[in-house]
């Protein structure tokens, strides 16, 4: 858990500089992620969370301003080449193949692997997102339900078994299962496989849930680093960036305003409902 | 950053917004001295009349405060074509006209004057027509010019023209262009995420890149279609429907400053012509 997968310090990006159109997304992004551990980027639509992403896999080359290292490596000279993996956040652009099973094999294949270990691996991947190998192999990509799709999405960047997976916004509008489903994957990945997972979100319930450590992006710039239960309790900073805390601190600082003598540091509703017995005991 | 990739910078098409007179100009007036200097490029065949034009579209781009160097840029992917079909023009065009000279004579390999003027003079009537595309897709806003087609070409519905969807397929064809040019970039990306190494490759190694623009070109049209698809249900929803049916935020009127705009591009035209014409080579 010590060694760093990704630090990135001082980050600035414009797009299309020199133009009417141009942009700064980015003007002084940093963060550090801890190799193994499930990290939440969070921060209020159009704060730079899918640019950043977009540095993390090599899409964008840091040039002038700032630094980018994956396994401290410089992403200015290398590039990081199979180590992360970003599944994006519309996954229909994703998904580029005709049928289901070809889009998932795409990164194997090109990786080397043929045969009975690419259908395996393919199958492995499915299986991983709980798509039915015999019923989605053949299906047309475009013929998915939004569900459907982010989970081929997935599946065709886990089958490329990337050290570390940058999922942006990859729970939004999915159903309750599909949630689930998709956090039981990320936790799979980290326990089972050491994979380093950045979770791109605005789910505070989520991101409590899951996340071993949190980022906060505002305007461009990282204003807070650090463990969820004190990042998340920082009402003023959490809203300066659109976002709440999540529902169990909200419950509990609700108990607190009633009279109750409550801690309000919980991150999950059992916490939270321990925290509430023992006021009511004492 | 990658050839495809920087696809999405293109300049073409899109709206750049600014207070320059072109901007204000009514779109019919922008359009009609669009078609006109559509006329003026095909007439325009000597070298002096096409270099007056690069000098007074220049000027115009100056004043719309527009970039030449970006609108030309936009033209980056296409250049091998272009280098290609300019070269086998200056090959094999042949003598030409009687009075033409002719340089090299090399077998099936003729190169003349007149081949010589046609390269140059194509290459300089690329760069006008666009700096003309740039000057009216750059100023004028989608539904300006949907708008300015449609009262262009409403005299036409008498005789059973439907204008206003014309005009509509018109302005949509042109607001896609840097959609698609987009889609293009990210359809490149998630490629290039799961293993396609495009760096390697560079503008100029055709054979390569044409194997690559074909991975892209079916995903792209998926996309489109599908694309089209929820555009057709999102006009259905808003109760759109063509014709008299549509209406708009801001009714255009013709300002002296239109008229004064119309009068100056006339007489430009009518310059450049002129010089087309004369003993000028």
């Amino acid at each position: 858990m010590s060694q760093s997968a990704i630090q990135v310090s001082n980050l600035q990006h414009i797009y299309m500089p020199g133009t009417p159109e141009a942009f700064q997304a980015l003007y002084d992004a940093s963060l550090t992620v801890a190799q193994g551990s499930i990290t939440a980027l969070a921060g209020e639509s159009g704060a730079g969370k899918s640019t950043l992403a977009l540095y993390l896999c090599g899409l964008l080359r840091p040039t002038k301003v700032g630094q980018v290292r994956i396994f401290d490596r410089d992403m200015a000279q290398s590039s990081p080449g199979r180590d992360v993996g970003l599944v994006f956040q519309y996954p229909q652009q994703q998904l580029f193949e005709r049928y289901v099973g070809d889009d998932i094999a795409y990164g194997p294949r090109k990786m080397g692997l043929a045969d009975t270990t690419l259908t395996e691996r393919v199958g492995w991947a499915m299986e991983m997102v709980g798509l039915d190998f015999e019923a989605f192999v053949d299906r047309e990509t475009f013929s998915l339900s939004g569900g459907e799709m982010r989970r081929a999405a997935l599946a065709g960047v886990l089958a490329m078994q990337p050290h570390i997976l940058v999922l942006d916004e990859a729970t939004t509008g999915l159903d309750p299962a599909g949630q689930s489903l998709i956090h039981r994957v990320m936790r799979e990945l980290r326990d089972n496989l050491g994979t380093t997972v950045l979770l791109i979100s605005n789910d505070m319930d989520e991101i409590a849930e899951l996340a071993d450590a949190v980022v906060l992006l505002h305007q461009g710039r990282t204003i807070a680093e650090g463990a969820p239960r004190e990042v998340l309790a920082e009402e003023t900073r959490l809203n300066a960036c659109s976002l709440v805390r999540p529902t169990p601190m909200r419950i509990l600082a609700e108990a607190g305003r009633a009279g109750f003598t409550v801690s309000q540091s919980a991150l999950s509703l059992d916490e939270a409902e321990e925290e509430l017995w023992q006021a009511l005991h004492r | 950053m990658a050839s495809f990739a920087s696809l999405r910078n293109i300049s073409i098409g899109q709206y750049h917004p600014g207070d320059t007179v072109f901007h204000l100009l009514d779109a019919r007036v922008k359009l009609s001295a669009f078609i006109l200097a559509l006329v003026v490029i095909v007439i325009a065949s000597s070298y002096s009349a096409n270099i007056l034009l690069l000098v007074l579209f220049l000027a115009a781009m100056y004043a719309a405060r527009l970039s030449p160097r970006e609108t030309l840029a936009s033209l980056g992917p296409a250049l091998p074509l272009i280098a290609m079909f300019a070269l086998l023009q200056l090959l094999f065009y042949g003598q030409g006209p009687a009075e033409s000279r002719i340089v090299l004579d090399w077998g099936p390999v003729i190169i003349s004057t007149a081949g010589i003027q046609l390269v140059v003079v194509s290459v300089m009537r690329l760069f006008s027509l666009l700096f003309a595309t740039a000057l009216l897709t750059n100023t004028t806003t989608v539904s300006a010019l949907t708008q300015g087609m449609e009262q262009l070409l409403s005299p036409l519905s008498r005789i059973g023209l439907p204008g206003h969807e014309l005009a509509m397929v018109g302005a949509i064809a042109l607001r896609f262009l840097p959609i698609l040019g987009e889609q293009m970039a990210v359809i490149s990306q998630a490629q290039m995420l799961r293993g396609v190494d495009e760096e390697s490759g560079g503008r100029w190694r055709i054979v390569q890149n044409a194997r690559r623009l074909a991975t892209l070109i079916v995903p792209l049209f998926v996309d489109a279609y599908r694309r089209s698809g929820e555009m057709t249900e999102a006009m259905l929803t808003r109760c759109y429907r063509g014709g008299r049916g549509r209406t708009h935020l801001y009714e255009p009127k013709l300002s002296s400053r239109d008229l004064t705009s119309s009068l100056v591009c006339l007489a430009f035209s009518g310059i450049v012509i002129w010089i087309a014409y004369s003993p000028l080579p």
